[in-house]
């Protein structure tokens, strides 16, 4: 990106040298300098910044796609709880004002998913594994983490560059509206659910826990919940096909523990007594089961 | 000849009727043993990953099984057991002759109930405003989110995100304020 800025801005250099040495129209000189420069910032904006609105249309088209592949379950106390859950494990972060919206997904599939904008998915399969609330608000942190720093959206956008972005060629921010953006975000969503299928990097994961161990524990929860959902996670058969795509897209759960456990100690000890809370998860649980 | 075409009617009939009743699996992650399924009665005992079992009877997310162990323990396990289910009929019958199957290792495991996403379902999957609307009615805000943590005794603190370094620092640092900053990448 960087690379192609330089020789833009290089390209345009000549050209205004060229332009000054025969003609000596400075006045023309500076109106192309002007736009050359306008034309560099809309560049920028265009593949470098996504906007928030943008980012949540974006969101929003991942999980609509995602909801089309497995559907919510259908359990409004189950929905609210976790969207209440979330929200208020949200409110301990930095992005409190985005549209946040969580969902279980009727999957029996152990996995999670984040798309940027603020959605937030958890399988069946995954929530009924957790031993108690402390555990899901870990899992939940965890995935709040990756929208806080967009780890989805530099991915897409990364990937993009060398795909639909580079098709654009020059097109400036303004004109990607109406159609031309329908077309684009369209692109972008597809980009997001290949994000998701073959996984953010491993740096970005790591992170994710180090961030959503501590923003749990913000909002009053044992910190080590998500502890143990890695360590539930590192006992399961990586040949079990409904943990497949959680293994394949993850850094290896011991691994992650280790890293964990390396770090919360003398950080985060002194918050291992707070509340890990079960009865109201095993409710819901036990209506799951039914 | 009638007699003995009845009798081997009636064997097989038997033997598919043992198959359809238990069935191998495994339990996939370590989980407590009951002796009714419900998860507020004391464990049993402590059962192991990866312990081959026989599924004896399965209600709900709820296996009973007889654990392949010289005990032969026999309980129920919430969840974490997973049924060898792609084993075909003429498998069966041939371990069956063979003298049963408990004893095989499980070449792979099945999910359970609905299928799981596979490779390509997402980006084949038609995009479902429906259940986004559904989502929009399931969304919170902040003052449910409090009531809803206040009922569970839950309080907010202020807790710096984790130091990352080759030695990890003593203390985390709530003094600074600044709860809210992105941790340094």
């Amino acid at each position: 990106m960087k690379i192609r800025l330089i020789i833009m801005f290089a390209t345009f250099s000549l050209l205004l040298g060229n332009m000054i040495h025969v003609s000596a129209d400075w006045g023309k000189a500076l109106e192309w300098m002007e736009k050359g420069a306008e034309k560099l910032i809309e560049h920028k904006d265009a593949f470098i910044e996504i906007s928030e609105p943008r980012e949540i249309e974006l969101g929003k088209g991942m999980s609509a796609q995602l909801l089309g592949a497995a559907p919510l379950i259908d359990n409004t106390g189950l929905q609210q709880f976790v969207n209440d859950m979330g929200m208020w494990i949200v409110l301990q972060a930095e992005r409190p004002n985005l549209p946040w919206r969580f969902g279980v997904l009727d999957d029996n599939d152990i996995n999670a998913f984040a798309a940027p904008g603020g959605y937030v998915f958890i399988s069946k399969g995954l929530f009924m594994l957790m031993r108690n609330e402390s555990e899901l608000a870990g899992v939940l942190a965890h995935e709040i983490s990756h929208v806080l720093v967009k780890h989805h959206l530099e991915d897409i956008q990364e990937r993009a560059q060398s795909g639909v972005l580079k098709d654009l060629g020059s097109m400036a921010a303004e004109e990607l509206t109406g159609p031309k953006w329908n077309k684009v975000v369209k692109q972008l969503i597809n980009t997001g659910v290949d994000v998701w299928e073959s996984g953010l990097n491993r740096d970005d994961e790591l992170e994710a826990d180090r961030m959503g161990v501590v923003i749990a524990a913000r909002a009053g929860y044992d910190p080590y919940g998500l502890v143990g959902v890695l360590h539930t996670l590192s006992l399961i058969s990586p040949q079990s096909k409904s943990y497949q795509l959680m293994y394949e897209t993850h850094p290896p759960a011991a691994e992650r523990v280790q890293q964990l456990n390396r770090l919360m100690q003398g950080q985060l000890d002194r918050y291992a007594s707070q509340a890990q809370t079960t009865g109201r998860l095993i409710a819901l649980q036990q209506q799951l089961e039914q | 000849m009638r007699l003995k075409f009845v009798l081997s009617l009636l064997l097989i009939g038997v033997c598919f009727n043992s198959l359809a009743e238990t069935e191998p699996g495994v339990v996939t992650v370590t989980s407590d043993l009951y002796s009714e399924p419900d998860r507020n009665l004391p464990a049993q005992t402590l059962v192991k990953a990866d312990t081959r079992v026989t599924i004896l009877e399965h209600s709900g997310v709820w296996y009973r099984v007889e654990l392949d162990t010289p005990e032969k323990e026999r309980g129920w396990i919430w969840f974490n057991v997973q049924p060898v289910s792609n084993i075909s009929w003429l498998e069966r019958l041939r371990r069956v002759m063979r003298g049963g199957y408990s004893t095989q290792e499980p070449t792979s495991v099945a999910t359970i109930g609905i299928r799981g996403l596979g490779p390509g379902d997402i980006k084949k999957a038609n995009p479902d405003p429906q259940a986004m609307a559904a989502m929009d009615r399931y969304r919170s805000n902040p003052d449910k989110a409090r009531r809803h943590a206040g009922s569970a005794g839950l309080r907010s603190q202020n807790i710096a995100y984790l130091i990352v370094s080759s030695e990890p620092e003593s203390e985390s640092d709530t003094s600074s304020g600044d709860q809210f900053g992105v941790p340094s990448r």
